[in-house]
């Protein structure tokens, strides 16, 4: 169907893509795997022949036999959406924000097909129901950000279905999605694919999409192939070592279970954040111990930011309490407050966005310092801890790499010689290879200094690696919380299961005020007889016992 | 925020916006200076008696003064000039000027400037955009009474080269009749159009360029959408709404803000007639333009927050 041979792509003097060949026949996946920057969004924007004017193209597309590198303009048009369609990755954007989505589908089909308005209309809500979406005809009239992020990325793949296409392209269409949601959204693209028999792209960077939903695997890398081969081949003998890396990047191994450490740094009890309309944090209680790593899963909206905010703030909660090594934050003076956020600070997700461009690294590390009174001579002495030569003092972060401003956002925040570090996605901005340097250097860290983490995460196999407990989130309660070994090998929450299955589940559910939460989404709940469901109706769950579970009905329960 | 609440909240702005420009222009104005160059020199008593009249006599306590004018206010009375005129019935005719001299430059300069700001950032880098550029920058540092001044002696040699005599350089009406005013406004609302359309050429294309990246022109573009429907339908549609509100919030600040040309042409509007207020001293119609301007401004919050629910439909406030 798609016939690509020799492509090379180069923005100027860079080149993106070299020397690409590949072919996806009528009804195959094909999975083009590969870190960013390794030409993968490149070749999909060629082949649709959206590339910007500053690139150059060499090398041959061909779609059903027709050349594509060298069509104009006008036969570009006439093609794209109809013989050929892409999903984007959806960061909120993909979507023309003040078009309702019902229109923005039905468009896409009236520009190919001369068919009335109100056909299209309608077209658009029977593709909307094709993708999973409940109450068609309410949503077709909602707007963009009215959706949540996996239904927008099913109303895309509805957008790219609605004319036929024979080709179609999925870049990165999971990546902005919880992994419940992710499992979800790959069904309904193969649904899609095989109701209209469409050779299918699927490019990703992510190794278990592919292994879940694609025929055929090519790895990219630095714009060059370097392996190829069935998913089957590919994912049980990665012949490259690259290959290898990514792969070992997705496997766990579970950390030694050890005794828990008797130290209390940090201790939250039945916190409390509710904003307007939202109970963003529900009732929460942990304990975190010297030494010790608590990794906090769950999915986004799940409150574990703003739990995480509120833990910051160092102040009086809503209600409930938080103990940061044993002193009370609704008692703290402004002194004593200052004097605590020294022992408690923090990594962020994204350090190009928490660094400041216009200072050096240098400055940013000597900043806490200072504003503690103490000393900026140990600067070169943290980056060293952080493994970078002291000479970058004088650099500005956008000069370093994405691996390399998270060690100086680490530096920064190991400077005050905290006993508590939160760490709020810190590597998920990275890729694999990069990222597991940075957890490796995170792990050193801890051992030298006897950190304790708060280590936020949605990457499961990661904090199956180094977490010692797990709290799993929902909805602005936990789920479930207990050992990593234990939450990992014998989950008693079915949210738990579902998650460490990435089992399917929707996610277009309204919030539910009494009883359990996770109710409308719960696969063990579909399955009750009448007379244990009315609990699950009636009664919140409270975690309980040894299990650790926030469920009236897991193993662990009488029912 | 209820739109009743709103409106009560503008309503006391106004009320305060006006008090204020009143007390200041009470306090610093001096009407009796008026009277001050007369010879014979008129006695202390008849001009006290003649600015007590119109409310304006320095000697009289400021708080009786304010009170006399506020309370005039309610009833809808603006108070008096120095020489006893009604400022109400001065600022109706004047405002009526000015309103159509600035909706007719607005409306050009709107539809000019974003016509302008689109086509440059679709053809970024090119020679139109370069061309535009290089012309708004031009506009943009000449002074609004050169360019009336080049437009006036433009339109001279035009009329004495052709002999036809189409456009006037002078003045707000002639003979009457509506043709007759669209000749006296085409000149005096360019000049007000022209600098605005540069501005807003700028504005426009920056949003255009900003939006001409996002993901979903992309979208639109793949999906197969002629290039014309993805720039108007998509692109400059998204553009239009951090333009308008820059847009609507001009018209407010025009409305007294024409004084240059509004004197060039020999238009009679409210920028003028604040200068000549200062000038005579007359508290109560500085402080009546301050009120009209500061209900325009008002008014043009109200228009810009209803066009944003027009073209930002489904948005949560």
């Amino acid at each position: 169907m798609i016939d690509v041979t020799d492509l090379s792509v180069s923005f100027g003097t860079t080149p993106a893509v070299q020397g690409l060949s590949f072919s996806v026949a009528r009804g195959e996946v094909l999975g083009l795997i590969g870190e960013s920057g390794s030409g993968k969004s490149a070749t999909a924007l060629a082949v649709m022949g959206l590339l910007p004017p500053t690139a150059s193209t060499t090398g041959s597309i061909r779609l059903d036999g027709e050349e594509l590198t060298t069509a104009g303009e006008k036969r570009l048009t006439a093609l794209r959406g109809r013989a050929m369609a892409i999903v984007f990755q959806d960061p909120l954007q993909a979507f023309t924000p003040v078009h309702r989505v019902g229109a923005q589908i039905a468009e896409a089909i009236r520009a190919h097909q001369r068919v009335p308005r109100k056909v299209a209309a309608r077209r658009a809500v029977e593709l909307l129901d094709l993708v999973g979406i409940r109450d068609p005809h309410q949503r077709a009239r909602s707007y963009p950000h009215e959706f949540s992020g996996g239904m927008r990325q099913r109303a895309l793949i509805a957008m790219a279905v609605a004319n036929r296409p024979d080709l179609l392209i999925a870049d990165e269409p999971t990546t902005a999605l919880d992994v419940t949601v992710q499992a979800h959204i790959l069904d309904v693209l193969k649904t899609a694919q095989r109701e209209t028999g469409a050779a299918l792209l699927l490019i990703t960077h992510d190794l278990s999409v592919v292994a879940r939903a694609a025929d055929r695997v090519h790895v990219l890398r630095g714009g060059l192939t370097v392996e190829t081969g069935t998913v089957e081949e590919v994912l049980r003998a990665p012949r490259e070592t690259y290959t290898k890396t990514l792969i070992a990047a997705m496997e766990a191994g579970d950390r030694p279970a050890a005794a828990r450490p008797v130290r209390t740094v940090l201790e939250v009890r039945d916190l409390v954040r509710h904003h307007p309309g939202v109970r963003a944090v529900d009732g929460v209680s942990f304990d975190l111990r010297s030494g010790e790593t608590l990794g906090l899963v769950g999915e986004s909206g799940s409150g574990k930011t703003t739990l995480l905010m509120e833990i910051m703030a160092l102040a009086r909660p809503q209600r409930g309490r938080i103990t940061v090594l044993g002193r009370d934050t609704a008692q703290l003076s402004r002194r004593d407050r200052r004097r605590v956020r020294r022992d408690l600070q923090i990594v962020f997700q994204d350090p190009s966005a928490s660094l400041d461009p216009r200072m050096t690294v240098g400055a940013i590390v000597a900043e806490p310092l200072l504003t503690h009174g103490r000393s900026p001579g140990r600067v070169p002495e943290l980056l060293a801890q952080v493994g970078l030569p002291a000479a970058y003092a004088a650099r500005h972060p956008v000069h370093l790499s994405g691996g390399q401003r998270q060690r100086v956002a680490i530096a920064r925040a190991i400077a005050l010689d905290p006993a508590v570090l939160v760490l709020d996605e810190p590597v998920s901005a990275l890729d694999p290879t990069i990222r597991a340097e940075i957890v490796g250097l995170l792990e050193n860290l801890r051992a030298e200094r006897g950190l304790s983490y708060l280590f936020v995460a949605h990457d499961l196999p990661l904090i199956r690696r180094i977490a010692d407990r797990v709290a799993v989130m929902y909805r602005g309660r936990i789920a479930e919380i207990g050992p990593a070994h234990q939450v990992f090998t014998a989950p008693g929450h079915p949210y738990t299961r579902a998650l460490l299955r990435a089992s399917a589940l929707r996610d277009d559910d309204p919030p539910i005020a009494t009883g359990c939460r996770f109710r409308p989404r719960c696969p063990l709940y579909a399955e009750l007889p009448a007379a244990p469901r009315s609990r699950c109706v009636t009664e919140e769950p409270e975690i309980s016992g040894d299990s650790g579970a926030a469920c009236h009905h897991h193993p662990g329960e009488a029912p | 925020m209820g739109i009743m609440v709103r409106l009560v909240n503008y309503a006391a702005l106004i009320v305060v916006a006006s008090s204020l420009a009143w007390l200041l222009a009470a306090v610093t104005l001096d009407p009796r200076a008026n009277y001050a160059g007369r010879t014979p020199a008129p006695p202390v008593a008849v001009v006290d008696a003649a600015l007590s009249e119109v409310n304006l006599n320095d000697h009289d306590p400021l708080l009786d003064r304010y009170l006399t004018w506020v309370s005039g206010l309610a009833r809808g009375d603006f108070g008096r000039t120095w020489d006893g005129l009604s400022v109400g019935a001065d600022l109706a005719d004047r405002a009526g000027v000015t309103l159509r001299l600035v909706t007719a430059g607005l409306v050009v300069g709107a539809l000019l400037g974003l016509t302008v700001g689109t086509l440059a950032a679709v053809h970024h880098r090119r020679w139109f955009d370069r061309l535009s550029g290089g012309l708004v920058f031009m506009l943009l540092a000449v002074p609004t009474v050169v360019l009336a001044n080049v437009l006036i002696l433009g339109t001279v040699w035009f009329n004495d080269a052709t002999g036809a005599r189409f456009l006037m350089v002078s003045g707000e009406t002639g003979a009457g009749g509506p043709f007759d005013r669209l000749r006296h406004l085409v000149l005096p609302a360019l000049t007000l159009a022209l600098p605005l359309a540069a501005v807003f050429s700028r504005y426009q294309r920056n949003a255009m360029l900003d939006v001409l990246n996002a993901d979903y022109v992309r979208t639109a573009r793949a999906k197969g959408l002629p290039r014309r429907t993805v720039i108007v339908r998509h692109a400059l549609r998204t553009a239009l709404i951090p333009t308008t509100t820059y847009l609507t919030f001009t018209f407010g600040a025009l409305l007294v803000g024409s004084t240059v040309t509004e004197t060039v042409f020999g238009w009679h509007g409210l920028g003028q007639r604040l200068i000549t207020a200062i000038q005579t001293s007359d508290v109560n119609t500085v402080a009546g333009i301050t009120a009209v301007a500061a209900v325009a401004l008002l008014l043009s919050a109200v228009a810009a927050d209803a066009l944003q629910r027009v073209l930002n439909p489904g948005r949560a406030r």
